[in-house]
């Protein structure tokens, strides 16, 4: 709930850090332990489902009001991509 | 950008048919414990009802249409228009509304048509019914509108993303002229960008849950606003809006968006899950029944990827009822 809070508390359009991402990520796809890290791929983590990956998604555009689409993810493949996808978006170069 | 306005015609009451048998998403074999709670959590879908595999979605049709008849009072021989609007793959050729037309007796001036839409599906048919009305210059016009699909006929029962979400149900709208001839305002819209977002293939229905909300999230907001616009409506927190029932993530979202009045958004989500294109009917008349309307704004999004959004005036006599067959 702590980690909850704190990504809540970060203001819209102003980019996170990875380790907090890895936060994010490690609470919407709830996953027990936070052993993750830029290598890991994230289609592999035990709590990857559509819908976790839909919740991933939404709170990002809560978040910084960018959309990451299907195909989007179908061009990246760990989580440290995704973090550069993210950082991308968010600075409107991708 | 397709804004359109028409004058004098009203919503003078609904039917929903659907089945008895509801399935349980706390039920479901498939998922574990934990992705069952984040399930009805996250989609807001607890229930869904589904049809018998063999179901023949024109019974249901001809169910709701006898039943509105009786209820608006109204004689089959009195109906200028009836239109269907289904996605459903049993019965194209012929038209299921030239079907309904042999099965009921209507009368050969019914001018019958299908419309093959989803979940943007109600108000499309709106605007059409309303709009041949119109053309039609003559007092006391009416129409009939029956719109829904059984989407569980469509699921591949290895698909977690489809199985939990849809649900069978029709809804069967009476139209009619109003006294006042106070106006309806549509925004009729079309992204096939967005095409592969719901589609079927190989008799199956595929939904990318992440492009839905994508989509939903990137274009309804502004098509609404739009619409909002050329209806003068700028006091949003007290009109009364019925989205498209997609998912608790996604409608949430939009009420948050457009900074709507929570209250005001009726949701049928827990109780009977996506209906498509008769989810709108279906919360429409639910939430009539705790509090009279006389105009709402409409909002379908979805397969296509198709918008569609209206605000229209309720009969003061507007009636509503649930068949469950």
């Amino acid at each position: 709930m702590l980690i909850y809070i704190c990504i809540m508390s970060i203001p819209v359009s102003t980019l996170f850090s990875f380790d907090e991402f890895l936060l994010l990520v490690s609470s919407e796809l709830l996953l027990a332990d936070n052993k993750v890290s830029t290598n890991t791929v994230f289609r592999k983590l035990l709590g990857w489902s559509s819908l976790n990956a839909l919740l991933l998604i939404s709170k990002l555009n809560e978040l910084f009001g960018i959309f990451i689409s299907s195909a989007d993810l179908a061009e990246i493949t760990t989580l440290g991509e995704f973090y550069d996808l993210i950082s991308k978006r968010v600075n409107g170069t991708k | 950008m397709a804004l359109s306005k028409l004058a004098g015609f009203e919503l003078s009451g609904s039917v929903i048919v659907h089945p008895a048998n509801t399935q349980d998403n706390s039920n479901l074999e498939e998922f574990s414990e934990t992705e069952k709670e984040q399930l009805i959590h996250h989609t807001g879908i607890k229930f869904r009802k589904i049809v018998e595999a063999n179901t023949q979605i024109i019974d249901y049709f001809e169910h709701g249409i006898n039943h509105l008849l009786d209820q608006l009072k109204w004689d089959v021989s009195e109906i200028d228009v009836l239109i269907c609007v289904t996605q459903n793959i049993q019965t194209s050729i012929p038209s299921l509304s030239c079907k309904l037309h042999g099965e009921l007796n209507f009368s050969q001036n019914t001018l019958c048509f299908d419309i093959n839409s989803g979940c943007s599906g109600f108000v499309y048919g709106v605007h059409n019914a309303m709009s041949i009305l119109q053309s039609l210059m003559k007092q006391h016009a009416k129409a009939i509108l029956c719109c829904g699909d059984f989407s569980s006929q469509l699921i591949n029962q290895n698909d977690k993303s489809t199985i939990p979400v849809f649900s069978d149900a029709i809804s069967v709208t009476g139209l009619t002229s109003n006294q006042n001839e106070l106006a309806s305002f549509f925004n009729l819209e079309t992204d096939g960008s967005g095409r592969k977002a719901i589609y079927v293939e190989n008799q199956f229905m595929h939904l990318n849950g992440i492009d839905v909300f994508n989509y939903s999230l990137k274009l309804v907001p502004n098509h609404l606003k739009a619409l909002l616009n050329f209806a003068e409506i700028e006091n949003l927190a007290q009109e009364v809006f019925v989205f498209h029932q997609a998912n608790k993530l996604i409608n949430d979202a939009l009420v948050k968006r457009l900074s709507l009045n929570p209250e005001k958004v009726p949701s049928t989500l827990y109780e009977y899950g996506n209906t498509a294109s008769a989810s709108i009917p279906l919360s429409l008349g639910i939430f009539s029944r705790s509090e009279p309307i006389s105009k709402v704004v409409l909002c379908g999004f979805g397969v296509g990827f198709s918008l569609a959004s209206a605000v229209v005036h309720l009969s003061p006599n507007f009636s509503f009822s649930i068949v469950e067959l």
